[in-house]
Parts: C-alpha cells; structure tokens; sequence
C-alpha cells in the first residue's frame, strides 16, 4: 500500500469518524437538554434525537457498507489512527458547538396586543438605548412605570413577553439595552432610565419600579440602593454572590450549554466574572423596600445550594431555566401581581 | 492447546456468510475503536450532579493514560518477542488483511480491554457493554485467522494491567486530570 493511500483512508475514516462523532454529540444535547451542543435546539429533545441516531446510522452504514476496500486495506499505525480520530473529534465538537450560535434566534413574541404600543429610541442624555412599552389611549392620571434590563446578551426583545404584559396591565415599561457597557458605566444605565421615565408626562414619579434579568437583576438590585425614587425591585434569575470558597467567580462548565450557545456562554461567563463581584448586589441589597427574588427551578447556572439569598426572600419557578423565566407564564404573571401590590396598576 | 482453540475458532471461518459478514465487521480496526470512543463522549457528558459528572470525566482521561501504557507494554513486547501470524505459519481462512506486525500479544485486545477495565471501575453497566464489544473484537481477530487465542488473552491482561496501574498511579494521574478538567471546565466543556 502506498503512502498517498493510506492518507485517503486515514481521511475517509474522519469523515465517518465526523458523522459519527456529530451524531453521538446530538444524543448527548438531546439527553441533557444542552441548547449550545444541539444543532435543532435543545427544546425538542426527541428531534435531537432522531438526528444524532440518523446521522450515526448513515455515517457507519456509508464507511463499513460502501469502503470495505479500503477497511480490508493495511490502514494508519495507531498513532496515525488516533490523529485523524482526534482531527475528526475536533471539527465536530466545534460544529456541534458553533452552528448553535448562527441558527439560534431569541425567542421572541410579536407585540400583537391591541392595548400595547411600541416605541424604541434613545434615552435623552444617556449612553443608553431603550424601548418603550405604553399602555394604549394612556392615561390621566399619571400612572405606575418599570425600568427593565434583559439578561446579559439576550437583548430587549427577550424581554417582550413579560413588557407587554405588563403593558397591559397599565404599567409603562422601558425596556434599556444591556450592551456594550463596561463598569463603571453601567451603573448609570438604570438612574438614566428611571430619570428618562420620572420625566415622562405619563408617570407618577412616585411610582417607579425596577426590573432585571440576570445580570440585569444584579443591576437593578445595585442601582436600587443608591435611588430613593426607586420604590419596588424585581430581581429574576439574579447572580448576587455565589458562596464560592476561593471568592472567585462561578465556573458554570458544561451548565452554560443547558442556557445558551457556546459563544454566548463565553462571553457570559467571561463578563460574569468579572461584574458579579464589582456589583456585589447582595451587599447592597435594599432592606428599606420591596424586592421580588425569582428563580427557575433548573436554573443551573446558579444552582439553589449555590445561592446566597437574604432569608425568606427566594421564590422559586419550577421547570424554567435562567433565560426561559422571563417568558414563562407563571413567572410573568406573578411579576406583574408583585408589581400591582407595591406600585397600583 | 493454543492452536486447537484457534483451530477451531478459525474452523468455523468461511461456512456461514452471515457469520463472516458479521465477524469482518468486528475485526477491522475501526468498527470497534470508533464504538469505544463514542462511548467515551457519552461518558464524558454524563452525571447528575458537576461532582458525578468529575468522576466520569476523571475516568474518560485515566482511560486516554492507560490506553497510552497499554500500547507502550504490547510495543515493548513487540521488541523481545516476535510471534509470526497463525497465516504465516499455516494455512488459514483468512478474513482479514495480513498484518505484518507481531502476533503476540493483540494489540486490538489490549485496547478494548483497557477501555473496559478502566470504565467498568466507574460504571458497571458501561463497562459490561464496552467489554462485550472487546470480547467480540478478540474473538473476530481469532476468527478471521489474524491472532493465536493466547494473543488476545494475552491482549486483555495487558489491558487489564494497564487499567490496574493507572488506577494505583492515582499520584500522576489525579494531578493530570484535575488540570484537564480545570482546562476543560474554563473552556465550559467539562
């Protein structure tokens, strides 16, 4: 056998290798529910499923049905085996975790009801940018507002669910854009956004709430210490401080692909890091006003035994995770009740 | 003995279409190595809690160490000793092509057994299926005419050692797992 030869089956086995390896990844998302590993999206299992047994079938059926001249062919030395098996691992690890991030699209609901309507632009005299929910045929008197902040790379339109409802519940909602902010000047994203709604002839300046997600949340609860004209916080799926023994920040590992696609996940944990702790929202948690604390029951990125969470405080969603809770219906419709006790509709 | 086990596995070689399509399918070198690796990935991945999921991986990376060894003890055997093929020697229903290689110990053998050994210390049920299909490999490489039994039995103490010794290693191969596991956990794969 030839050199050159032996190079074409060495290569002719990654590609099975490939398709195999693709396919085992698939049954490996569809059973663990990894939305950043599974090229369908994790949120029907069954059709993970079904990909990663096709592609398994296909890719053994093509290599040992059609090339048995080259499998009864003297092939690589081990080493040579384990380098195309490794070159085969490699180019399907990074497609099962890189397709996620183009096909993946926010889940987002259009804003279709008749009570709602729409505006976006920039805040006045901020870095920030928004969206503004009204109340339709609003409203004398004054009415109640909620300054929103999405999770961390999830962008405002995660967030319209949960803003239209509670549009239609009479409340005006900013929904600001959490991007391309660094620390320290995110901390006056939400004072921009409450000033911005304060001045708003549609809003009691008395009542003003705010709302976040994720890291959003940890920002309300930060921003809320400092601003008297704050008067109710709702923290969903917060960081606050992860009892971590060496004070470091948490190391979600695999758990980041339960919630988001790879790269998403990067840049997460890697802003993650380094704001939880300049945040430190649990130290400067608001005892002087209402704070709603909601998590997802499978939030794993920052599990329950995880959390240091002020005594009492903690409610919990099942069967949500950290980016699913904004769009769940029980947690929609408890926030927006929370907000009806402490603000008035 | 050896050669009347061989005599006859081999024996049956060649009178059973469906028996050879099925042992052909076994005794190449990437049916049954691809197999493993897969269940490797699936290892990887498995584990209730971040602590469960540790051993398992710990587990995937002893096997990578001990499939290491595996191979240097059966090359080091390969260096001392030099067994021509039972095709070599004799005429044989060969299914397979001619490896020109030592016989003694099976390298294949070594491999399927180091995997199996080593998982079936973590997870029995894993374990039992991984040593099903080295069994099957070791018994298609007698089969299809290219190993003597002794050869593959030799093969899976070999692979049995290896497993043994990187699991009494636990001062060089914790250490290294821990640091891949690091690794991989920063790159959020672990």
């Amino acid at each position: 056998m030839q050199f050159p030869e032996q190079i074409t089956i060495g290569l002719l086995f990654s590609l099975f290798a490939y398709g195999a390896i693709l396919g085992a990844s698939q049954i490996v998302a569809a059973r663990h529910r990894l939305v950043g590993l599974s090229l369908l999206g994790a949120r029907n299992p069954l059709r993970s499923y079904l990909l990663g047994s096709t592609l398994l079938l296909l890719a053994y059926g093509w290599f040992f049905g059609t090339r048995g001249y080259e499998i009864f062919s003297p092939g690589p030395a081990a080493s040579e085996f384990a380098f195309f098996l490794g070159l085969a691992f490699l180019a399907a690890l990074s497609t099962a975790l890189l397709i996620p991030n183009l096909t993946r699209k926010p889940p987002v609901q259009k804003i279709s009801s008749p009570q709602v309507s729409l505006g976006r632009g920039l805040l006045t005299g901020s870095r920030g940018r928004g969206t503004l929910y009204l109340p339709k045929g609003s409203t004398l008197p004054p009415g109640a507002a909620i300054c929103a902040l999405p999770g961390l790379g999830e962008g405002t339109r995660s967030l319209d669910p949960l803003a239209t409802h509670l549009a239609q519940r009479g409340f005006l909602i900013l929904v600001l854009e959490l991007s391309n902010l660094k620390y320290p000047d995110l901390l006056a994203l939400i004072p921009s956004g409450v000033a911005c709604l304060a001045a708003h002839p549609e809003v009691d300046p008395q009542r003003i709430g705010v709302l976040g997600v994720d890291l959003g949340a940890d920002l309300a609860i930060r921003s809320a210490s400092g601003d008297e004209q704050i008067r109710a916080v709702a923290a969903l799926s917060p960081i606050l401080s992860l009892q971590d023994p060496v004070g470091e920040a948490p190391k979600p590992g695999l758990h980041i692909l339960a919630e988001m696609p790879y790269l998403q996940g990067v840049r997460w944990a890697r802003a993650t890091k380094g704001l939880v702790s300049r945040l430190a929202s649990l130290e400067h948690f608001p005892q002087d006003r209402p704070c709603l604390l909601l998590w997802g029951g499978e939030d794993r990125l920052a599990p329950q035994e995880q959390r240091a969470v002020p005594e009492g405080q903690e409610m919990i969603i099942e069967g949500e995770k950290r980016f699913s809770l904004p769009r769940s219906p029980a947690a929609i419709s408890l926030t927006a009740d929370w907000f009806q006790e402490r603000l008035g509709g | 003995m050896d050669q009347a086990l061989f005599q006859l596995l081999n024996g049956v070689a060649g009178r059973v279409p469906l028996l050879d399509g099925g042992m052909r399918l076994l005794v190449n070198d990437y049916f049954v190595p691809t197999t493993l690796f897969l269940l490797l990935i699936y290892l990887w991945f498995e584990g209730r809690t971040m602590a469960d999921r540790e051993l398992n991986q710990r587990a995937v990376i002893q096997v990578i160490a001990a499939f290491l060894v595996a191979n240097a003890i059966v090359k080091a055997c390969n260096l001392v000793y030099f067994r021509p093929r039972p095709f070599s020697t004799q005429e044989v229903h060969l299914l397979f092509y001619r490896p020109s290689d030592s016989s003694w110990p099976s390298n294949p053998a070594a491999v399927g057994f180091t995997f199996a050994a080593v998982i079936w210390q973590r997870n029995r049920n894993l374990g039992a299926i991984m040593g099903l299909l080295a069994s099957l490999f070791a018994i298609a490489r007698v089969y299809c005419g290219v190993h003597y039994p002794l050869d593959v039995v030799s093969g899976a103490l070999v692979g049995f050692f290896a497993a043994h010794l990187t699991a009494r290693a636990e001062q060089v191969v914790g250490p290294l797992s821990t640091l891949i596991i690091e690794l991989a956990r920063r790159l959020n794969l672990a």
